[in-house]
């Protein structure tokens, strides 16, 4: 009975001597891994103010102002003026990045957009270019009717096309 | 007297082995010794100086060639630092430009691996602490650059993007896996809201309420490698796929050389 004890013994270690021997490829593999994470807020506080100024000769300054920390696409919409006067005792006058005048979809008033992204408050590129509503007081004419000129600022989030164009998203949509 | 004839006889059977095994290696062990003694005429070996280096598998992550997590390799503790941070410098962001977000797997260990990507990007509402699960994480768009990447999406989670590189990094290679951050316009929707005074009348500005408005963009990055050697196994027992056919793409993870 010993010496069949003896015996399992020694068949045990053989076989676990075989097991290693014959064993090829290694069953542990070498790794590594590194994590990381981070946020970022979005701000949506959009806000432009409208300024008009109205020299002696009666003309008419506008600009547009950004008063918030994001970007802002602007655009006026004026009724009653140039185009829209049916008197022509007014002429607009919009160059620089002030787009040509749009037909406003509701027939009345036309649109003009400030084709540059307006910067955030307190940076440079922050107010637009002045768009100018001109009064021409032809002389002697009689007859002429009381007129009025309105004018609306809007602002909209700026969104860039795939061509990294910006645009004005509300009036895009 | 004839049990203990035997027993003799047994103790006798592993004695002697013993015995001679004891005498063989004693003689062994002196033969180098004897042997240098009685000859004059040996030369001894110059001596060699050798630098062990075991070899070291390491991977860390870059953002904008800046490291943001790596582990020290003589602690193993792991350093990070936050992503996004110096996104648009900084400033503000916009919807639907593009951004700069090289991300990178950067081998800095001392041999040759096979790198995984596991990018997790949401909405995260600070003021619950917890993930906004209702807005949808596509509007967070990364570009992947699948030339050198298998990209693998799980179509059950809207979250989770997983790539894998098409071959090995070697020591100090630097490998991108995104270059640019975009947040989809249609983040924009929102509800107009008109401004009334007390008396009920309409007052002279318009206000918009965004859905996605107060919560955070986030992005969670984990970088892992495997070795090189035995790939074909080490691949499938740590990421659990086969290399020639990632994730059902149809593309393989090529053999290292």
């Amino acid at each position: 009975m010993k010496n069949m004890g003896k015996r399992i013994v020694a068949v045990a270690m053989a076989s676990v001597l075989a097991v290693v021997a014959v064993a090829g490829s290694a069953y542990a593999y070498f790794t590594d891994f590194v994590k990381t994470e981070g946020q970022r807020e979005l701000v949506f506080g959009y806000s432009t103010e409208t300024h008009e100024d109205i020299s002696d000769d009666g003309t008419k300054t506008i600009t547009i102002s950004n008063t918030a920390i994001t970007e802002a696409m602007v655009r006026v919409i004026i009724f009653g003026a140039d185009m829209d006067d049916p008197q022509g005792l007014t002429e607009i006058v919009a160059g620089g990045n002030w787009s040509d005048p749009k037909h406003a979809s509701d027939g009345s008033g036309y649109i003009y957009e400030y084709t540059k992204v307006l910067a955030p408050v307190g940076q440079e590129g922050s107010t637009t270019e002045p768009l100018q509503i001109k009064l021409n007081k032809p002389e002697g004419q009689s007859g002429l009717e009381e007129f009025q000129v309105i004018v609306i600022g809007q602002c909209s989030p700026v969104a860039y096309d795939d061509n990294d164009r910006p645009y004005g998203y509300i009036w895009s949509n | 007297m004839m049990d203990k004839a035997k027993n003799h006889k047994l103790i006798l059977l592993w004695a002697i082995p013993l015995a001679l095994a004891a005498v063989l290696l004693t003689v062994a062990a002196s033969m180098p010794a004897q042997a240098s003694l009685d000859d004059t005429q040996a030369t001894r070996s110059e001596e060699y100086t050798a630098d062990l280096k075991l070899a070291n598998l390491s991977v860390a992550l870059t953002e904008n060639g800046n490291t943001r997590s790596y582990t020290d390799n003589k602690t193993g503790e792991l350093y990070k630092e936050p992503l996004l941070q110096d996104l648009n410098g900084g400033n503000q962001l916009s919807f639907g430009k593009r951004y700069q977000e090289d991300l990178a797997a950067f081998n800095d260990g001392t041999q040759d691996e096979y790198v995984r990507v596991v990018i997790n990007k949401y909405w995260w509402d600070p003021a619950m602490n917890q993930k906004a699960t209702q807005l949808s994480p596509d509007l967070i768009e990364l570009n992947y650059l699948t030339d050198d990447w298998i990209v693998v999406e799980d179509p059950a989670s809207a979250e989770q993007v997983v790539l894998y590189s098409v071959r090995p990094l070697a020591p100090g290679e630097s490998l991108s896996f995104a270059d640019t951050l975009r947040i989809d316009p249609k983040a924009l929707e929102g509800s107009i809201r008109s401004l009334y005074t007390n008396t009920g009348e309409e007052s002279g500005y318009v206000t918009t309420d965004y859905t996605y408005e107060t919560y955070n963009i986030s992005l969670d990055v984990e970088v892992s490698a495997v070795q090189t050697h035995s790939a074909e196994d080490a691949i499938t027992s740590a990421w659990g796929i086969d290399m020639n056919n990632v994730a059902g793409t149809g593309r393989a993870i090529q053999k290292a050389e």
